[in-house]
């Protein structure tokens, strides 16, 4: 399959801060691709460089096939993190206008017909500004998807949200993906991102830290983590054999094993201590994943 | 590419023209061209109808200018109603004239002080000798100056009550003639009457189908006016196409709109599309006006003087004049970050778009001369320089007006494509205004 995205040892700098650094990688065409890392490590710059609204210093972006750098591709659609539409036009001009901008017109019928699929029937002769948060949100999302893109880049799609929406805009998505479309979209939603992506990428001070499905990536990382919840609660946890450190999580507790842990003679040590309700050898999540990455680099 | 331009200018021009600075721009100007005259039209008769009062010190032996003074202002007063409008009424006061000169000094003073506590409008002073006949003058030498004792002085702190002053002077002007000369009144009236009109205008002979006519003189006031309204109604246009750039960008900036649009076009197609729909915005404008322009000049018998052809040169210098001023504001947009900023960019550049109206001045008194050469080849001032100088007879050459062409389109491309530099590195530029090194650094290197 061809890669819709296919970066190959990018490196970008402003002025002395080199926001990337040798990234190289691949979004296949047709998946739904997270790109994860925390604030400042290079996430924007990278889509920007995709959208060819930044040159890379060093190395070659090439989108769907293209390596140019100049124009701005037609098929590609951009949902920037921060963004805002002209508040005095009308809904229905402002989509308009914007499609056009990506060489498409759309008329009348298909404006109001993605406007009831985003839940906002009725309102393509209201003004921008009349408009909640979320629902401008929701037309800008629109204003991507009506030209019909090849690839779609989100940044932060889900960002002040509220859950309704983040549901509506998580269906979007999953749409996109069955009608063959490239997505790759930045997310701090590590739960959005696990349950959506086919792929994570993440990026940490301008490097790629992950890539992969989300099982290639677990399967990297060792299974150290037990779910234990014991019918007293009240239980310690101390001077267990192989454990490194007992975490409260609600009505459980997660146990960081060390590297020569042995899971079966701990559960045989807590059957001793009291009835197990729950014991479960839990892979680690892609949050888990995230925060130790985080963590690691920092240290 | 072309196309995306094209939709933005339509845009651009759209959100222009439904915006109220556009329909304020519009029913401005003719306000200011024509609002003076309707002003003094509409306030003339309103004066101020407090009493005048005007205190005499007649110094000369008989107080002889006391009496017609008097007389002048009892008629003044008997004709203080116009219609309903009330007029002020003149009161003279009459001053004992001091017997020495501590004692004059002490009236100057006093009088002096009654003006400043508002009880006296106007203080007229006439010296003793102010009738008396001046001395003859040798050919070649400087005629000696009027002393206290020989002059006429009129003090008041209220210099722009004209019409206290011209009552004063009207009044006694004919009779100290009449006395320093030696002459009659009716000599001297006689005198003034007819060296007034020795010159009289007429309008240039034209030949008619039963002989020759002249134009009606009131070509000559079009003539003087044309050029300076011609320049007026172009800068009027150019900055209401072109100015709205910056707050425009600003706007963008702020509300984070940019990164949507850099998406789908490049940053030079979007601001090439913003300056042509400036341009549309001033086109419309002036067509506007043109029209409107051209309706008076109906009325005033005088529509020849907006020729076809003077009507092209105003096109293509508005436009030239729009898309090259408009860079300057695409640059000011782009620098800033927020309208305060872009304030203190846009003085210096709105220093260079109102240049030619420092010109216009000596444009007037010579429009083809040094100063209007140096106007039209220099590319900033070209535009309106040019356009001045078309307006006002007799012609010129058909070179000059297409060497500014020339030149300001050459800077308007120039300006332009530094305009677009600048606008890529500046347009997504947020938090912060640009540093002056780092806009250099924009211009070279992109």
């Amino acid at each position: 399959m061809d890669d819709a995205i296919a970066i190959e040892g990018v490196r970008k700098v402003f002025g002395d801060f080199v926001a990337v650094e040798n990234l190289s990688l691949r979004v296949p065409a047709g998946k739904l691709c997270g790109f994860i890392g925390p604030n400042g490590s290079g996430k924007t710059t990278t889509l920007r460089l995709i959208m060819r609204i930044y040159a890379p210093d060093a190395g070659t972006v090439r989108v769907l096939g293209d390596s140019r750098h100049g124009p701005a591709d037609d098929r590609v659609g951009y949902l920037p993190e921060e963004r805002m539409l002209y508040k005095s036009m009308r809904v229905g001009e402002v989509l308009t206008y914007l499609s056009r901008l990506k060489g498409y017109k759309p008329n009348r019928i298909e404006i109001d017909q993605w406007l009831e699929r985003l839940a906002l029937p009725g309102v393509a002769r209201r003004r921008v500004q009349t408009l909640s948060k979320g629902q401008t949100q929701k037309i800008q999302l629109i204003a991507v998807l009506i030209a019909k893109p090849k690839l779609v880049l989100l940044d932060e799609p889900f960002s002040g949200l509220d859950p309704v929406n983040s549901n509506v805009m998580r269906d979007a998505i999953l749409e996109l993906k069955n009608n063959g479309t490239t997505v790759l979209f930045s997310t701090h939603d590590m739960a959005s991102a696990e349950e959506l992506c086919d792929r994570i990428v993440m990026i940490y001070k301008g490097n790629k830290v992950m890539d992969g499905t989300i099982n290639e990536i677990r399967a990297g990382h060792n299974t150290d983590t037990l779910r234990v919840r014991l019918a007293n609660l009240a239980s310690n946890f101390d001077n267990l054999p192989g454990v490194a450190c007992a975490i409260a999580e609600g009505d459980h507790h997660e146990l960081q094993l060390t590297p020569t842990a042995d899971a079966q003679a701990i559960l045989r040590e807590l059957q001793q201590r009291g009835p197990v309700e729950l014991f479960e050898i839990a892979r680690p999540s892609l949050h888990d994943l995230f925060v130790r990455t985080v963590h690691e680099g920092a240290a | 590419m072309k196309s995306k331009t094209l939709v933005i200018a339509v845009r651009e021009y759209l959100a222009a023209v439904k915006t109220k600075g556009f329909l304020v721009g519009l029913i401005l100007m003719p306000l200011l061209m024509g609002g003076g005259v309707l002003v003094q039209s509409f306030t003339k008769g309103l004066e101020d109808p407090t009493p005048r009062t005007i205190a005499v010190l007649d110094r000369t032996p008989g107080e002889t200018l006391w009496a017609a003074l008097d007389t002048a202002a009892v008629k003044q007063n008997s004709g203080t109603q116009v219609l309903s409008v009330p007029k002020p009424r003149y009161t003279l006061k009459h001053i004992e004239t001091p017997t020495d000169a501590a004692g004059l000094d002490k009236t100057r003073l006093d009088l002096s002080d009654r003006v400043r506590r508002g009880e006296v409008t106007a203080v007229v002073e006439i010296g003793p000798n102010a009738l008396k006949p001046r001395p003859t003058t040798t050919p070649g030498t400087e005629p000696s100056e009027d002393t206290a004792e020989d002059s006429v002085y009129f003090s008041t702190n209220r210099p722009a009550l004209l019409e206290v002053r011209d009552f004063v002077s009207r009044t006694i002007q004919t009779p100290v003639l009449a006395a320093r000369l030696g002459q009659s009144r009716e000599t001297i009236e006689a005198v003034s009457k007819s060296s007034r009109d020795v010159l009289a205008s007429r309008g240039l002979a034209r030949k008619t189908d039963t002989g020759v006519s002249f134009e009606p003189r009131s070509n000559e006031a079009a003539t003087l006016l044309l050029p300076v309204a011609m320049v007026v109604v172009m800068l009027m246009v150019v900055l209401v196409g072109a100015s709205p750039l910056t707050t425009n960008i600003i706007e963008e900036k702020q509300l984070r709109i940019a990164e949507v649009l850099v998406g789908s076009v490049t940053p030079f197609t979007l601001m090439l599309g913003k300056l042509l729909g400036g341009v549309a915005t001033s086109l419309t404008l002036g067509a506007i006006y043109l029209g409107g322009a051209a309706v008076a000049a109906r009325q005033l018998e005088v529509l020849d003087m907006l020729s076809v052809g003077l009507v092209i040169w105003f096109i293509v210098f508005t436009i030239v004049a729009s898309m090259m001023y408009g860079a300057l504001f695409v640059v000011a947009g782009a620098a800033a970050t927020n309208v305060k900023e872009a304030q203190a960019l846009m003085t210096p550049m709105m220093l260079v778009v109102v240049m030619p109206m420092f010109l216009i001045g000596p444009l007037m008194n010579e429009p083809h001369g040094t100063i209007g050469l140096a106007g039209t080849f220099f590319p900033l001032t070209a535009p309106l320089v040019t356009m001045m100088r078309l307006t006002t007879p007799p012609p010129i050459s058909w070179w000059q007006p297409v060497a500014a062409l020339l030149s300001s389109g050459l800077m308007t491309v120039a300006l332009v494509w530094l305009a677009g530099r600048v606008f890529r590195a500046g347009f997504l530029l947020v938090g912060r205004p640009a540093k002056f090194r780092e806009l250099i650094g924009w211009i070279l290197k992109g």
